[in-house]
Order: C-alpha cells, then sequence, then structure tokens
C-alpha cells in the first residue's frame, strides 16, 4: 500500500508542528511575560477574602441595604397620586441633581403637611449654639422635618426654604451657613447673618482665569 | 514550493505574533477601566464623590466625605477657606468652570499625575485616562459633576453620595463615547462639557489618610500605596524591606528573585493582634502557597535561584501600620 500526501498537506502539517512547538517553548520559558496568568492570583485572593469575610461574618448577605431617595419614597408612596408627584419631584432638577426630602416626606405621610419651615430667628439662634454643620442642620431638621433640597455631586448643600414660594433660604454647605434672597429675577442675594461677615473670605486660592 | 515556504513562515509569524502581543498587554486598568459599579457600592459609597471617583482618590476615614478640587494643593490650610473660594467661584466670580479646573490642575500635579484638556469625548489612547467635567453655574446652586471613560468605549459616574452608575441622569440611558457629549448636561449641568487626559497609574488605588472635615485641618500627602495592590504593580524587593499598610484594606505585592536555592521564610513582622493573610504564587501567576487562617501567614517554602516569585500581603483587621517585610 503507497501513501501519497500532497506538497501542500506536508507544509500544513510542518507549519503545525512548528507553530506548536514556538507556544510549548514559550509557555515552558519563565522568564516569559504572561501578564493575564498572574491575574489569577488578584482573583485568588479576592475571592480567599470573600470566603472569609463569609466564615467571619463580615457579608451582608441578606442583599443590598435599605433603599436610598426616591426609589425609597417611590416603594412607600401607596395611592398612583402619590406615585405620580414622587415622579415629579424626581424629574424637577431645577436646583440641580438632589432630592426634593421634605415634599416628598409630605406626599408619603412621613412628615405632616402643615410643618413648620426653619425662620431667620431659628438659624440665627441654632448657628449661635452649634459650630458644625451636622449639628446645624440636625437642629434644623427638628423644626422642619427635613430640608426642602438636599443634594450636590461635587459641592454638597442643603436648602431650607423659609416661604413657600421660595423666596428666602437658607443654605447649608461644609463651609457655612448663608441667608439667600431671591429677587423677581431669580437673581440671589445673600444676607449675612449677624456672626459672620459680608462674602466669606476666600482662601489662598487665586481667583480662575477667564 | 518557494510559495509554500513563504506560507509556512507566514503561519508561524502569525502564531508567534499573536503569543508576543498577548503577553506584552498586561491587564492594565482592571478596576476603572471596567465597569464595575459593586467596587464602589459597599464601603466606598461614602467615601468618594463625582471628583473622587473620576480621579480614584477615597476617603479611608469613618462618615461620608466628598473630595474637593485644590484639596491635595492646598491642604496646608483648612479645608473651609477653600469651600469659601468656592463660593466665590459660584457667587462675586461667577467662574466655577476655570476655578475648578484651576484647582485640578493644581491638584494633579501635587500627586504627579498629568492633565491636559482635549477637544473630544472619543478614546483615550494607551496609557492615559479621560475624564469629563460638567458646571451648572447657577451662583447658590452652582455645582460641577465628573464622568470617567472606561476602556470599552462607555461611561460612568458617581453623582454625589450615591451609587457609581453608568446611566444618564435624566434619561436613563447607557453613557458611551457616542453620546457622552450630549447626555452628561443631564440633571442641570447646563454650562458645557470638558473633556481632560490624565496621566496616573492604571491600577494602583490612592486614598486619602484621614482627608478633611470639620476636625482636621489639613489633607496628608503621603498616601500613596508604594507596592502596589495588584499583582501586575508590585515592587521588587532582593530581602527583607520595610513596609506599610497605607490604608484600609491595602494589599501589598512583591517581586522576589532568590539568588540561592534554598528553603526561605518569608512573613511579616506583625504579630500578635494582626490577622495578616498571604500569598506565593510563581512567575506564571499559579499560587504555590497561601494561607487566610485567623493567625498571621508565615511561610516556609523553597524557592529556586533565578525563579521569579511573588509575595501578597494583607491585613484582615485593616490595620494602617508600618511593618517589615522578612524574607529570610
Amino acid at each position: 500500500m503507497k501513501f501519497h500526501f500532497s506538497k501542500t498537506f506536508v507544509f500544513f502539517i510542518v507549519a503545525g508542528l512548528f507553530c506548536l512547538s514556538t507556544t510549548a517553548y514559550a509557555l515552558g520559558n519563565s522568564n516569559a511575560p504572561f501578564p493575564w496568568k498572574l491575574h489569577q492570583v488578584d482573583e485568588f485572593v479576592d475571592q480567599q477574602i470573600h470566603e472569609k469575610d463569609i466564615r467571619e461574618g463580615r457579608v451582608n448577605l441578606k442583599g443590598p441595604e435599605a433603599e436610598q431617595g426616591y426609589s425609597y419614597y417611590l416603594k412607600k408612596a401607596v395611592t398612583a397620586e402619590q406615585k405620580s408627584k414622587i415622579k415629579e419631584l424626581e424629574m424637577d432638577k431645577s436646583l440641580g441633581l438632589g432630592e426634593w426630602k421634605r415634599e416628598a416626606m409630605r406626599i408619603i405621610g412621613e412628615l405632616k403637611m402643615d410643618s413648620p419651615r426653619v425662620t431667620r430667628a431659628d438659624a440665627e439662634e441654632i448657628i449661635g449654639k452649634y459650630k458644625d454643620e451636622t449639628s446645624i442642620k440636625d437642629a434644623f431638621n427638628l423644626i422642619a422635618g427635613a430640608p426642602d433640597w438636599e443634594g450636590g455631586s461635587g459641592i454638597s448643600r442643603s436648602i431650607y426654604f423659609m416661604d413657600d414660594e421660595r423666596k428666602e433660604a437658607i443654605y447649608v454647605f461644609s463651609n457655612g451657613v448663608y441667608h439667600v434672597v431671591n429677587d423677581q429675577n431669580g437673581k440671589q442675594t445673600m444676607v449675612p447673618f449677624e456672626r459672620d461677615g459680608s462674602l466669606p473670605k476666600p482662601g489662598t486660592t487665586a481667583q480662575p482665569g477667564n | 514550493m518557494k510559495k509554500n515556504i513563504i506560507l509556512v513562515f507566514s503561519i508561524a509569524l502569525f502564531f508567534s505574533n499573536s503569543l508576543v502581543t498577548f503577553a506584552a498587554a498586561p491587564v492594565q486598568d482592571r478596576y476603572y477601566s471596567t465597569y464595575t459599579p459593586s467596587r464602589y457600592n459597599d464601603f466606598m459609597l461614602n467615601r468618594m464623590n463625582c471628583y473622587g471617583y473620576a480621579s480614584q482618590l477615597y476617603y479611608m476615614g469613618s462618615g461620608s466625605y466628598k473630595q474637593q478640587p485644590g484639596e491635595f494643593a492646598y491642604n496646608s490650610e483648612p479645608f473651609s477657606a477653600l469651600m469659601n473660594s468656592y463660593i466665590n467661584a459660584m457667587t462675586v466670580w461667577d467662574n466655577l468652570y476655570n476655578f475648578v479646573k484651576d484647582r485640578m490642575y493644581e491638584d494633579y500635579g501635587t500627586l504627579g499625575w498629568t492633565i491636559s484638556e482635549v477637544s473630544d469625548g472619543s478614546q483615550a489612547p494607551a496609557g492615559k485616562r479621560k475624564i469629563a467635567l460638567v458646571i451648572r453655574q447657577d451662583e447658590y446652586n452652582s455645582d460641577y459633576h465628573f464622568y470617567l471613560q472606561h476602556s470599552d468605549g462607555t461611561w460612568s459616574h458617581k453623582p454625589g453620595s450615591t451609587q457609581v452608575t453608568n446611566k444618564s441622569i435624566d434619561t436613563n440611558e447607557t453613557l458611551t463615547n457616542s453620546n457622552i457629549s450630549s447626555k452628561a448636561g443631564q440633571g442641570g449641568y447646563d454650562d458645557g462639557i470638558r473633556y481632560f487626559l490624565i496621566g496616573k497609574d492604571a491600577i494602583t488605588d490612592y486614598p486619602h489618610s484621614n482627608g478633611q472635615d470639620s476636625s482636621t485641618t489639613s489633607t496628608p500627602i503621603n498616601f500613596k500605596d508604594v507596592a502596589g495592590d495588584s499583582i501586575t504593580m508590585v515592587t521588587s524587593v532582593s530581602g527583607s524591606r520595610s513596609a506599610r499598610f497605607d490604608y484600609t484594606g491595602d494589599k501589598d505585592y512583591y517581586k522576589f528573585t532568590p539568588s540561592v536555592s534554598k528553603s526561605y521564610i518569608i512573613s511579616t513582622s506583625l504579630g500578635t493582634g494582626y490577622d495578616v493573610d498571604g500569598v506565593i504564587a510563581d512567575s506564571n501567576g499559579n499560587t504555590i502557597a497561601s494561607d487566610f487562617s485567623t493567625s498571621n501567614a508565615s511561610f516556609s517554602i523553597f524557592l529556586t535561584a533565578g525563579s521569579t516569585y511573588y509575595i501578597g500581603f494583607y491585613d484582615y483587621q485593616n490595620h494602617i501600620t508600618d511593618y517589615t517585610l522578612n524574607i529570610q
């Protein structure tokens, strides 16, 4: 019996053997870098730590923490009207990225509809008593229940309107509390509290160039 | 015949080139060039804002924290002074964009990174990352927000202290290179979008030390993680050396090539009160020893001269502490 191989077939066999041998050489060469394999170690370590977390009871196997923000309010909303109003609030970005807390709490019944607002006199007394913004906000919330609006991605602020028309508001930033008045054209003016100067004194940063 | 030889070598060349390409392309940007929200929606949720997420800086202390452009460059002055400047940029100076940009440039310079403004949201070139900045200039309602580009052409962001997401704020659409310019302004950030190329180490995470809040007056700059948090960011060692777990959850990886074949004792100097876990891998990433028990890891292992080994240690109790890496 006589076997006959075409030249093309022979060369493909040779080529295949060549490739296999170069691959085997590379895999066997300990100096060759195989960074994608090194990530096995990262994954191994992460997995081991995760399993240890479970052993040590550090992992919350019950799932994610309680819902927050509008998803919480929507969950608490019972009627279609309540849900619709919450969704309207969520879409209202007139003050930017944040949450209309007080109104949402009023809609779902967690806050009375006739809850009082923070007055300038309240604010004067509270900022005279407390120095840090967290305590000041806590004291404001004891009166109003919650800020009307809270948010900001880069710069956080809590806003307590002093009237239903939103003409005046108290802004709580991380560096201080500001009483702000909106005029008919939407222009804002800061009315300094007694303890403060007319404008916050900037740090040593340069003013922005144009 | 000649044609067949060329064919053979062409095929061989193709395969060998494939090997070289694979081997020379480390999986960089493991955490933030792929969209992995689970890494940020745990204890990090309140420890970084949009700037922290885009810059991969997070606060190590307890409680919530929002990084502000400028806090690293102006770390020697009270945080409230910087925030006063922000209020001025929002109102009387009326130029929050330039203020944020200037402070960001100063921060990145302080941190040893490069930054340059570019014209569009196309894919960042290899070795660079791209972020986007949007501004809302509206007096006391002014704000800024950042987005981060991923290696697959998608974008994500972390709005304040809320969860990392790759969706647009109002219309809940997946953010991509093709729509980022039209979607990033949602949420009221209507003062335009600007893009920046960042030159920064791709893998190592950079936490703060104590951050700046009402109880502190400065942000220490000595928070850089020297021994990488991933095995591809190892620090080469020739023997024992001083080291430090720089932040909560810090993993330290080292590369060691022994000059003598023998049995080595590999451990840390940390004793009672610590729970050091460890791993040793060979040059191909195969784990050859590990200890994730509740005692401190210490390995007695035979290592071959000239071979490369990877050593990783991690304190499960999350201490931030100096230690000695012992290789004896």
